[in-house]
């Protein structure tokens, strides 16, 4: 297998960030459409409250996903496709942690619900699956051009 | 290899694969589940003896409740909420997701409350 070629591990890594992304997502719009969080604390910054970075959250989801799948065909898309991604679950895991401690956006959780360990673990999932592909691809294009 | 079986597979369908699924998903869900802002947070009526809490909203809210009778508040939402007396004088505790508790207004008047956890929700009750 040449440098060029994806390996079956990279393709599988992809593939399994996009639908840890995607779940990760659907749980952001669940609770925005559903979950009631659509009129959770007032505090913005720049127009973004904590409502609508939940909304937010799961359209940026869906965007990476589809990036993601389209870098496996246009291999210069899959470095920032797999480094955004791997930045967005890490924002995503930080932003959640401040919400159960400091608060954030004037947004305070106190309470562990399925959603959010669902979400955590995709989160979880699409880092460690994201980082090792974006590091492969930035060694990749460091390399020099035989 | 791999690669190969990638090729294979035609780029709009690579392409249209994730924006179907959130389509369908989407689809599914809003239809699948109910709303949690037009879900009943109650009666909305101005009298009773029942709050609700939902999409981070005490309703009905201004509310008029008999004085001396146990007040119903129900907590609608995920996460933790309270209703608390701004002057301290009734306070269910911390209400889990899902849980209930109750409140009574010893003497006639009216009170203003909040939530102790999220201190922008807030409301109005008066006892007669």
């Amino acid at each position: 297998m040449n440098d060029n070629e994806l390996s079956t591990a990279t393709v599988a890594a992809v593939i399994a960030a996009a639908v840890a992304l995607m779940v990760s997502g659907w749980v952001h719009f669940y609770l925005y459409f559903r979950g009631g969080y659509r009129g959770i604390a007032p505090d913005s910054v720049a127009g973004l409250t904590i409502s609508r970075s939940f909304a937010l959250n799961a359209i940026v989801a869906v965007v990476i996903a589809e990036a993601l799948v389209l870098g496996l065909r246009y291999r210069a898309l899959l470095l920032p496709a797999a480094a955004v991604g791997a930045g967005f679950a890490l924002a995503t895991l930080v932003a959640y942690f401040l919400s159960r401690t400091r608060g954030l956006l004037g947004f305070k959780e106190t309470a562990t619900t399925t959603e959010a360990v669902v979400a955590m673990m995709a989160e979880a999932v699409a880092l460690v699956t994201l980082v090792p592909v974006a590091a492969r691809e930035l060694r990749r294009q460091r390399r020099p051009a035989h | 290899m791999p690669t190969d079986r990638l090729n294979r597979v035609p780029t709009v369908l690579l392409g249209i694969v994730v924006p179907l699924v959130a389509l369908v998903t989407v689809v599914v869900t809003l239809n699948a589940t109910t709303d949690g802002t037009s879900a009943a947070v109650g009666d909305r009526s101005s009298s009773g003896t029942a709050i609700a809490i939902k999409n981070f909203q005490f309703s009905p809210n201004p509310i008029v409740v008999p004085v001396g009778t146990a007040v119903t508040v129900s907590n609608g939402d995920g996460t933790t909420h309270t209703l608390t007396a701004d002057d301290k004088k009734f306070d269910t505790g911390q209400l889990d997701g899902g849980a209930k508790g109750s409140i009574t207004i010893a003497a006639p008047g009216r009170y203003t409350y909040h939530c102790d956890i999220h201190n922008y929700m807030t409301g109005t009750l008066e006892a007669r």
